[in-house]
């Protein structure tokens, strides 16, 4: 067990517009702050780098992981950096050391995700409690909290029974009884957004949209799927409106939805078969953007094969096609291989050979068939011994025992024989 | 076992007495007394890979050795107690038993092999085989009458209980009696004899090194020494000769 940590050493310097990292050992997860530096420093422009350094010693030794610096820097450039926040980041990157221990047969990546934070690893309230904890830091403090994300072995596999678009009835809680519009439904928490269900929040002017007028927003509150049931409009002849609650639904045959642009199962009521609720059309149109490909060029033909004289593919990417190293190819050895596959011989000793030496003079035995006296005389003394059993059980026995042939007597018979020919 | 050391050798050929008096029994115990424990090992024992490998078949899983196999595959290699193959331990292992108390707890305790670290003078060889033996071993050795005799032995038990390192050094001393007997009457070492009844001196290595050249000219772009070697190391003394002999080489001054 070998154990080696990674220790960088920031400095700030103060010769440049940025503030340059310079790292002693590890250039990456340097580099990553650096970046960071620089988004705070291209932002909000300070006006005085010294300002930092009093506050800052120059040397901050801290241990992380690339991941980690990562994280910290998302969450800082979200909660708008300024000298505080910055000094808020430092003291949590000191906080946060965790030396990499690394085994001699463990890679970096291995090692790397070993301590790492990991929110499937906490169960029940600790989750919760924890998910919470780092979402704090993602989301200003008047927004309401997101439910923790499921595990993902507890998280909807198949089609989504409630989509945006649908109508949902809500069926326990302060809003039960309401029928909204859902916004979202998010499958990894496994909860909708409603149109009806929200709360006023105050949002500072910096995080305004773009076309904002008030500082009093209404805020979609997030509900578990469990708490509304799917609703559906229904309209008679006379114009009376009425809706449809589905306790639970049932998927059958799947059909292509021109709308959705792409094959979804019919959904019905469960246990009503007859009631079928349509999917909604989907709440805006895709809209073309600047990496969108357009539709004549997907249909523009731009390679054609001209010639089989000429390959249509370079050869160098021919390898990158059929991969020469797959372990599904059969392989032959070489000349050269074979011989190193192959173990030399124990050289023969001197009884050994000596030993040898007589076996190959002394004559092999041959098997040849019995002779005609041989033959009367086995004959004859079995007649004798079957002239003295009296018990005619056994006569039938030795009767049946003498039709049997063993492998081992049928072997030499063919040997005979085989010699013979 | 003693007591049964310090009677004389009875002669085996007495079949009258043997059967009135136990005599077959003592004459065994004796014999006992230097038997190869092999029976451990035969048990423990991996089946080795004995497939000869020829240019064409299909590459086994196996990772192919970059200089090939220095020694021939050892086929008694027990699974466990691996301190053996570093030194010659004549069959002994770690063994097992249970120190009983008076209320019937079994506590395991292991017993090593008395092993010490010895020098043994190889006749063949014309060096010092130092390694770490069993101590029951130097006794065998003395029984033999050298480390050579020990290892030469063809008895099975012999051979399972000589151990890797035991099998490794009987291919060496093997190789050098081929060699000395190769080279009697002559002051350098021969290493090969031609059909025509001319000895090489040179060794496999000078050899490479001697056709190294004509390979060299023989190819449009040079060819470094260890592309080379990996395509001619593996060949062996006869075809080495072969190929200097088709080139036209002189061997006037590696011969004899």
């Amino acid at each position: 067990m070998k154990s080696t940590s990674f220790k960088c050493t920031c400095i700030i310097s103060q010769h440049s517009p940025g503030h340059v990292l310079a790292c002693t050992s590890c250039s990456r997860i340097c580099s990553l702050i650096q970046f960071h530096l620089f988004q705070i420093d291209s932002h909000l422009k300070f006006p005085n780098t010294n300002e930092i350094n009093q506050n800052l010693k120059h040397t901050i030794p801290f241990y992380l992981t690339a991941e980690q610096s990562f994280s910290w820097l998302i969450q800082s450039t979200l909660s708008k950096c300024h000298v505080t926040s910055l000094l808020l980041f430092f003291s949590k990157l000191q906080t946060s050391l965790r030396p990499i221990s690394i085994t001699s047969t463990m890679s970096f990546k291995t090692a790397a995700k070993r301590g790492q934070f990991d929110l499937d690893r906490y169960v029940g309230n600790l989750r919760v409690k924890t998910y919470k904890e780092f979402a704090k830091h993602s989301r200003l403090p008047t927004i309401p909290a997101p439910i923790p994300t499921l595990r993902k072995d507890e998280r909807l596999i198949g089609e989504a029974p409630i989509v945006a678009g649908d109508l949902a009835y809500i069926v326990s809680g302060k809003h039960k009884g309401k029928i909204s519009r859902v916004l979202l439904y998010t499958r990894d928490n496994d909860t909708v957004l409603l149109n009806e269900v929200t709360k006023n929040v105050v949002i500072p002017k910096q995080y305004w949209a773009a076309n904002q007028t008030s500082h009093v927003l209404e805020y979609p509150v997030p509900i578990p799927r469990k708490f509304v049931r799917l609703a559906a409009k229904e309209k008679d002849e006379k114009g009376n409106v009425s809706y449809v609650v589905a306790e639970d639904l049932v998927f059958k045959e799947k059909y292509y939805d021109d709308r959705l642009k792409r094959w979804v199962p019919r959904r019905f009521v469960k246990h009503h078969e007859n009631i079928e609720i349509p999917w909604p059309s989907p709440m805006s149109e895709p809209k073309d953007d600047q990496y969108s490909t357009l539709t004549e060029d997907v249909y523009n033909k731009t390679h054609e094969l001209q010639t089989v004289a000429k390959s249509p593919f370079p050869k160098s990417v021919l390898n990158e096609l059929r991969n020469p190293y797959s372990k599904f190819k059969k392989r032959e050895l070489t000349e050269g291989q074979a011989r190193r596959l192959n173990a030399p011989q124990m050289p023969l000793s001197v009884e050994q050979k000596i030993y040898l030496a007589k076996k190959a003079q002394t004559p092999v035995k041959k098997l040849e068939p019995l002779s005609e006296e041989a033959k009367d005389l086995i004959g004859s003394r079995m007649a004798e011994h079957l002239a003295k059993i009296k018990n005619p059980l056994l006569l039938k026995h030795l009767e049946a025992v003498s039709q049997k042939t063993t492998p081992e007597f049928q072997r030499v018979l063919n040997e005979i024989e085989g010699k013979q020919d | 076992m003693n007591f049964l050391r310090s009677f004389p050798c009875v002669p085996l050929a007495a079949p009258t007495t043997s059967a009135q008096t136990g005599l077959r029994t003592l004459s065994s115990s004796a014999v006992v007394c230097g038997r190869d424990k092999y029976f451990k090992i035969s048990k423990y024992a991996r089946p080795i890979d004995t497939t000869v490998y020829q240019a064409g078949d299909d590459v086994p899983r196996q990772t192919i050795p970059a200089d090939g196999h220095k020694y021939p595959k050892y086929a008694y290699e027990p699974m466990f107690f691996k301190r053996q193959n570093r030194g010659l331990y004549a069959g002994l292992q770690r063994r097992a038993s249970n120190l009983c108390s008076e209320s019937g707890n079994k506590t395991k305790s292991f017993h090593l092999p008395n092993v010490v670290k010895a020098k043994l003078w190889s006749e063949t060889l014309n060096k010092l085989v130092c390694t770490r033996v069993s101590t029951t071993l130097l006794r065998n050795v003395d029984r033999e009458g050298g480390i050579d005799n020990y290892l030469l032995k063809e008895k099975p038990a012999r051979v399972k209980t000589i151990g890797i390192k035991g099998w490794q050094l009987k291919y060496d001393i093997l190789k050098q009696k081929e060699l000395n007997e190769r080279s009697q009457g002559s002051d350098v070492p021969i290493y090969h004899i031609l059909e025509s009844g001319k000895k090489i001196t040179a060794t496999k290595e000078k050899l490479l090194e001697l056709l190294f050249p004509y390979v060299y000219r023989e190819n449009y772009e040079p060819i470094s020494q260890k592309s080379y070697l990996r395509d001619h190391s593996w060949l062996t003394m006869e075809e080495l000769v072969v190929k200097l002999e088709e080139r036209g080489f002189d061997f006037s001054e590696i011969t004899v």
